[in-house]
């Protein structure tokens, strides 16, 4: 297994199959909403459930709770049969790859960098005018997630960046909405 | 509601030009989403939702109902022409279509697509015209305790025909999609709930961010993460429907418009689910099944019609219960609600010409689908060759528009994109996304009736257990709820056992 992991990408291995982390994954994706469903129980809880104004079944918190419940209690279910099979299973699972290849595979550098391009846009909307930011994203984005040469990448987002003007002043003439 | 109601509508309809123009345009707009990779039907309606708030009523229903038809058609253009389907229900169109543009019939394939969309839909929206009447005469029954039950069933439902190898994951999906729909102000009492002292959260999450974030956003940063060359192995030159070809498919046209039409109404189920089923009838039924996924015109027939009778089915639901029977008729029904439409039964019988409108208007949409297919074939194939890096950007762009329109709040954009991020993890942990949309929106329905019924019987619930009706959807959702699971199964054979004994 080892040297399996050392191994480059290059070498023509397939990613691993699906199965062999689908345990895993169910077993952490059912804590985080496990997480979820006891911070809005415990937020429902913090609602009386008797006022002058209610009784405990028309409490504006008994349906959020008994929701949280519902949720908390699948998740535990696929948390408990996740980690089982997690268990069971990984004496037998070969990664022919180790988490750094799986990510890069998956492509989380270029999620992550889309990302935090995608969040620094939005957080310029309303400090900077609308399709300046917009051609600055298209610029942004068509080039540095290009496959080729940059010119190759450029010209391509300098013509969305024009049609995105001309369709976004379009939209707001037809439809009469206002930009951010 | 009867055929006049229809025929006025589609009268008045003809007499505005203007609306006219924006059902083209909203079928055109449709078109070009459908055909994009990663683009959906919803994504393409959330967006135009947002972009036609400021127009009156008819004119934006106009866009989104044309919008609806064109996505759904345009989607088999890049699964004939890339392999790539437009949109998840054109991934049965792949298996056919492809092959048959490898051999050089890509015009043909195109053609018979567009004739078995426009078949299909107009089948679907007849029965749309038929059963509305029926079933929101049946809707005037219904008490809050069942409009509970249809809402918890909705999503339950959903649930399990979304993720058919893990219901477990698609209810978790629709519950948490009612959880996350109870923040903001408390219906009843005006009571913040979970909104942390933030103001802007006192009115809760808005809808369209939501769905643009959970449908849009996932896609754009999905394009951008992978890597993906788009090659056009083909050339088209002319595409002519052969009307004699479509003749002889005539019952699978049948077959599948009614496989379609069932599917549609079936809450939170779409094209998706509807073109597989008729794929795999069509197959079943074959004289010869061994030329599916070789490029066999039955099979592409069959998923065309499948997946566009869906969306009459999808609108009976909306229009009559308030349930939407899909992801995009959930938009729809959002797009009625903003411009002061509410569906349900009393729409049925109160107001006729707005569903005859609806109607005529779709009717519309299937014949202008039809027309702007066959029209600059070669010009939008030729979109398919934009860089995803630079065309997702774009997207975006829209996306961002799309959400800010509704309100003019910046707030709504940050919704979108959280909610973006929430369908990125719920896409990668393999959680169906279309309940948990199903359960944001049918949540208020859901709270409000079974703290409403409870007010009424003074904290008595055997009402919902009790009432014909009621205990009609109660039986229904514990079948959906029991039947997928290792309990159900064992019911199930123990039943086929006991049956083929005595027999």
């Amino acid at each position: 297994m080892d040297s399996a992991e050392k191994r480059p990408l290059e070498d023509g291995l397939a990613p691993p199959p699906r199965e062999a982390n689908t345990d895993l994954n169910d077993f952490l994706g059912a804590l985080l909403l496990i997480a979820v469903s006891i911070a809005f129980a415990l937020a429902a809880l913090r609602i009386p459930f008797q006022s002058s104004s209610w009784v405990w079944y028309t409490s504006p918190g008994i349906f959020a709770l008994v929701m949280a419940i519902c949720l908390g209690g699948c998740s535990l279910f696929v948390a408990y049969r996740g980690f089982r099979g997690w268990l069971r299973n990984r004496q037998n699972v070969v990664q022919p790859i180790g988490w750094g290849g799986r990510l890069r595979l998956w492509g989380m550098g270029r999620f992550l960098g889309s990302v935090a391009i995608v969040l620094v846009y939005i957080l310029l909307l309303g400090k900077v005018p609308f399709l300046v930011a917009s051609v600055g994203l298209i610029l942004t984005l068509g080039t540095v997630f290009r496959e080729g040469r940059l010119w190759d990448a450029f010209r391509p987002a300098i013509i969305a960046s024009a049609v995105v003007v001309v369709v976004t002043y379009a939209i707001t003439k037809i439809f009469g909405i206002m930009l951010p | 509601m009867d055929i006049l109601s229809i025929l006025d509508g589609l009268w008045r309809l003809l007499l505005d030009p203007v609306t006219v123009l924006y059902v083209v345009i909203g079928c055109q707009a449709g078109i070009l989403f459908g055909m994009m990779p990663g683009l959906t039907t919803t994504t393409a309606l959330s967006l135009l939702t947002g972009l036609t708030f400021s127009l009156a009523p008819e004119k934006a229903i106009a866009v989104v109902l044309g919008a609806y038809v064109g996505s759904v058609t345009g989607g088999s253009r890049s699964a004939i022409l890339i392999n790539i389907p437009g949109t998840p229900a054109q991934a049965a169109v792949c298996l056919d279509g492809y092959p048959l543009a490898l051999q050089g019939k890509a015009a043909q394939a195109i053609g018979l697509s567009v004739t078995a969309s426009t078949l299909g839909t107009l089948m679907g929206f007849i029965s749309l015209a038929l059963f509305t009447p029926l079933l929101g005469a049946l809707a005037l029954r219904f008490g809050t305790w069942e409009f509970f039950w249809l809402a918890v069933f909705g999503v339950v439902v959903a649930g399990s025909l979304c993720a058919p190898n893990d219901p477990i994951k698609g209810w978790i999906a629709g519950f948490f999609g009612l959880l996350l729909n109870v923040v903001g102000d408390d219906g009843i009492h005006a009571i913040p709930r979970f909104t942390f002292n933030f103001v802007q959260l006192s009115g809760g999450f808005s809808l369209i961010p939501v769905l643009i974030g959970a449908y849009g956003v996932p896609e754009v940063l999905n394009a951008i993460r992978k890597r993906e060359k788009v090659v056009i192995q083909t050339k088209v030159d002319r595409v002519v429907p052969r009307f004699r070809e479509v003749l002889k498919h005539r019952w699978i046209i049948l077959r599948s418009s009614v496989i379609g039409i069932i599917i549609g109404i079936i809450p939170g189920v779409g094209s998706d689910t509807a073109a597989w089923l008729s794929y795999f009838t069509a197959k079943r039924r074959s004289k010869h099944p061994e030329e599916f996924g070789k490029g066999s015109i039955e099979g592409l027939i069959a998923a065309e019609t499948g997946d566009n009778a869906c969306i009459g089915g999808d609108i009976i639901p909306t229009i009559t219960l308030a349930v939407p029977g899909s992801a995009p008729a959930a938009v729809l029904l959002a797009a009625l609600t903003i411009h002061n439409i509410r569906p349900g039964p009393l729409l049925v019988t109160e107001q006729p010409h707005v569903v005859g409108q609806i109607i005529a208007i779709s009717m519309l949409s299937t014949i202008a689908v039809f027309g702007l297919s066959l029209l600059w074939v070669r010009q939008m194939v030729r979109l398919l060759l934009i860089p995803r890096n630079v065309l997702m950007p774009a997207v975006l762009i829209i996306c961002v528009t799309g959400s800010y329109a509704l309100s003019g709040r910046l707030f709504d954009i940050y919704v979108m994109f959280g909610f973006g991020l929430v369908g990125v993890l719920l896409q990668e942990l393999e959680y169906p996304i279309a309940p948990f949309v199903l359960g944001f929106i049918l949540g208020p329905m859901a709270e409000d009736n079974v703290r409403r019924a409870l007010v009424i019987t003074a904290g008595d619930p055997s009402p919902f257990f009790t009432r014909p009706i009621s205990l009609v959807l109660f039986g229904l959702l514990v079948l959906s709820l029991v039947g997928p699971t290792s309990l159900g199964r064992g019911i199930k054979s123990r039943i086929v056992a006991l049956w083929s004994r005595k027999g």
